[in-house]
C-alpha cells in the first residue's frame, strides 16, 4: 500500500471514530439534561420549604432552570438525529474505503507487474491512485505505451473501478461534511441554552448564600446543579471540538482527491 | 502469490493460485482455482477479502477479469466467501453459486453490494462454462465439513475440487503436489478430525468420488493429490473416524468449571 493511501485510510479511520464520539456525546447530552431537570425540580421543592422571600426567588430561579431541558429537548433530539445520520454516513464511507483499498492495491500490483515486464523507468508510486483525473487517463499514460493490449484493458478496467469507488467516497464525504456543519449549528444553539443554565446556576448559588445556617441544606443541591451545568458545558465543548476536527479532516480528504 | 497451470488441453485449462508470500501471518493459506474454457473463466473458492488484491492481480496474468462468468463457493467460510462483494462489483454479470442453505448468510458479506447468489439444491447442479461441451458439476459434499457443501467435478480435465476435504495445514515452501502420501497424512489428520463432523457423510462422499474416478483431487488448503495419491486419499478418508470429539468430554468439563466460577462472581 502506498504511503498516501495508507495515510488516507488512517484519516478516514480517525474521522469514523470522531463520528461515533459525536453520536455518543449527543446521546449523553440527553441524560445530562434530564439530570439537570431533576435537580431543578428538587430545587423548587427545597425552596418551597424555606417559605421566605428568599425561598420565593429560589423557586422562580429553579423553575426557570427546570424549563431549560424542556426547551432544548427538541434541539437535542435533532442533534442526535444528525449525529446518527453522520455516523451512519461515515460507516458506509469507511466500508467503501476498505473496498477502495483492495481495488487500489490490485491496480497498484498490476501496474508494478506491467512496468517491470516492460522494463519501464516509471514505478507504481508515480501514479496518484486517489485522484479520479489520474485514474480516468491512466490507460493513455506514456508509461503504458508498450504494454500489451490485454494488460492495458485490465489497467483501464481496474482504474475505472477505482475511480467509481473514489467518486462514491467523495460524495459520501461531502454529505458527511454537510451533516457536520448542520450538527455544528445545532450545537451552537444548544450552547446558548448551556450559558443560560450556567447563569441560572450562578444566580441560584448567589441567592442561596443569603440563606440562614439552618437552611444551608439547600447549598448541597446548588452545588450539584453547578456541577451538572459544568458537565453539560464540558460535553458541549468536547462535541464541538470533535466536530471541528472532523470537519477539518474531511475537508483535507476531499482536497486530497480533487487535487 | 504463486500460480501454476495444473491442467491444459485445447481451450481448457486449470490454474491453482496459492502459497502467497505477501499474505498476513494470521491469515490461513488457501488455494484458489480458475477453470478457463473457451476464453471464459470460473473461479472456485475465490478466497477471503484479505487476499483479494493478490488473487485478482494474479488472475490477470491468465485472463481478463471481464471473462469471469462464474464463481463457485464450496461452502460459506470467510476464507472462501468474504471477497465475493468485490468480485461482484468488478464483474457485475458474474453468477455466484453456493449451497441454497447459505445464500442468506453469505449475503452478509455484501458490504453495500447486493449479493444475488444462486442457491444450489442439495442434489447438486450442472454449470455451463465456455461455448463447447465443457460443463462442470457441483457434487454434494454436505457435512464435509459444512452442512451445505459442494465439491466440483470437471469431466473434461478429470479434476475434482474437494473444498476442505483432503485439506492440509502445510508449510509455505511445501510442494504444490503431494509427493509422499504417508508423510502428508500428518498435515491432514488433525484438520480432518476437528473439522469433519460426520464419518457417514465422509464415507458417502468417498463412494461418490470413486464412481467419478478423478485423476486429480484439489483441496482448498494444502497440496494437490494426483496419480497414486488419489486412491490413497480416498482409502484414508474412508477409514477415518471423525466427529467423535473424544477429547471434547474433558475440555467441555473444564469449561463447565470456568462457567461455574463465572457464575459465582
Amino acid at each position: 500500500m502506498s504511503t498516501i493511501t495508507l495515510s488516507y485510510m488512517n484519516e478516514i479511520s480517525k474521522v469514523f471514530a470522531i463520528g461515533v464520539d459525536v453520536l455518543n456525546g449527543s446521546r449523553s447530552l440527553k441524560n445530562i439534561s434530564l439530570d439537570l431537570k431533576l435537580l431543578a425540580i428538587n430545587g423548587i421543592v427545597q425552596a418551597a420549604k424555606i417559605g421566605t422571600n428568599q425561598g420565593q426567588s429560589l423557586i422562580t430561579l429553579s423553575g426557570f432552570l427546570s424549563e431549560l431541558p424542556v426547551q432544548i429537548a427538541p434541539e437535542l433530539e435533532e442533534l442526535e438525529q444528525i449525529s446518527s445520520q453522520f455516523a451512519r454516513q461515515l460507516t458506509i464511507c469507511s466500508i467503501a474505503v476498505r473496498r477502495y483499498l483492495n481495488y487500489s492495491a490490485s491496480l497498484r500490483n498490476l501496474i508494478a507487474r506491467v512496468l517491470k515486464k516492460t522494463r519501464s523507468a516509471y514505478i507504481a508510486d508515480d501514479f496518484n491512485l486517489l485522484d479520479p483525473k489520474v485514474l480516468s487517463k491512466l490507460g493513455n499514460h506514456p508509461a503504458f505505451k508498450n504494454v500489451s493490449q490485454y494488460d492495458k484493458e485490465n489497467i483501464v478496467r481496474f482504474a475505472n473501478r477505482n475511480k467509481q469507488v473514489i467518486e462514491l467516497i467523495n460524495n459520501l464525504l461531502y454529505d458527511a461534511h454537510t451533516l457536520m456543519v448542520k450538527a455544528s449549528k445545532k450545537l451552537d444553539s444548544i450552547k446558548r441554552n448551556g450559558f443560560i443554565a450556567n447563569y441560572m446556576g450562578s444566580n441560584i448559588l448567589i441567592e442561596s448564600s443569603y440563606l440562614s445556617s439552618d437552611q444551608k441544606s439547600f447549598s448541597g443541591l446548588v452545588e450539584n446543579i453547578k456541577n451538572i451545568v459544568k458537565v453539560l458545558d464540558e460535553q458541549l465543548l468536547s462535541i464541538s471540538e470533535n466536530i471541528s476536527r472532523g470537519e477539518s479532516i474531511i475537508s483535507t480528504l476531499i482536497k486530497i482527491k480533487t487535487t | 502469490m504463486k500460480s501454476e497451470v495444473i491442467f491444459e488441453s485445447e481451450n481448457h485449462k486449470w490454474i491453482i493460485l496459492g502459497r502467497d508470500p505477501e499474505k498476513k501471518e494470521e491469515v490461513i493459506d488457501t488455494n484458489e482455482y480458475i477453470i478457463i474454457s473457451d476464453g471464459q473463466a470460473v473461479l472456485l473458492d475465490p478466497g477471503g477479502i484479505e487476499i483479494f488484491p493478490q488473487v485478482l492481480t494474479e488472475i490477470t496474468r491468465h485472463i481478463s477479469t471481464d471473462r469471469v462468468v462464474g464463481i463457485i463457493s464450496s461452502h460459506q467460510d470467510p476464507d472462501i466467501s468474504s471477497s465475493l462483494a468485490m468480485w461482484v462489483d468488478l464483474c457485475p454479470s458474474v453468477k455466484v453459486y453456493c449451497s441454497w442453505i447459505w445464500t442468506g448468510f453469505i449475503a452478509h458479506f455484501g458490504m453495500g453490494t447486493k449479493l444475488s447468489l444462486i442457491g444450489v439444491p442439495d442434489e447438486g447442479a450442472e454449470i455451463k462454462i465456455g461455448t463447447s461441451n465443457s460443463n462442470i458439476y457441483m457434487v454434494p459434499a454436505h457435512y464435509c465439513h459444512s452442512s451445505g457443501n459442494f465439491s466440483v467435478y470437471d469431466p473434461k480435465a478429470e479434476i475434482l475440487f474437494s473444498g476442505d476435504i483432503g485439506a492440509a495445514l502445510i508449510p509455505m515452501d511445501y510442494p504444490m503436489f503431494v509427493e509422499d502420501f504417508d508423510r502428508h497424512v500428518k498435515f491432514m489428520e488433525k484438520f480432518h478430525l476437528r473439522w469433519m463432523p460426520s464419518s457417514i457423510a465422509l464415507k458417502n462422499w468417498v463412494k461418490r468420488v470413486r464412481m467419478i474416478n478423478p485423476k486429480m483431487i484439489c483441496p482448498q488448503h494444502g497440496a494437490i493429490f494426483r496419480g497414486s495419491s488419489v486412491p490413497k486419499l480416498l482409502d484414508w478418508l474412508e477409514h477415518l473416524e471423525v466427529g467423535k470429539w473424544d477429547m471434547g468430554v474433558e475440555i467441555t468439563d473444564m469449561s463447565k468449571t470456568v462457567w461455574m466460577k463465572w457464575r459465582k462472581r
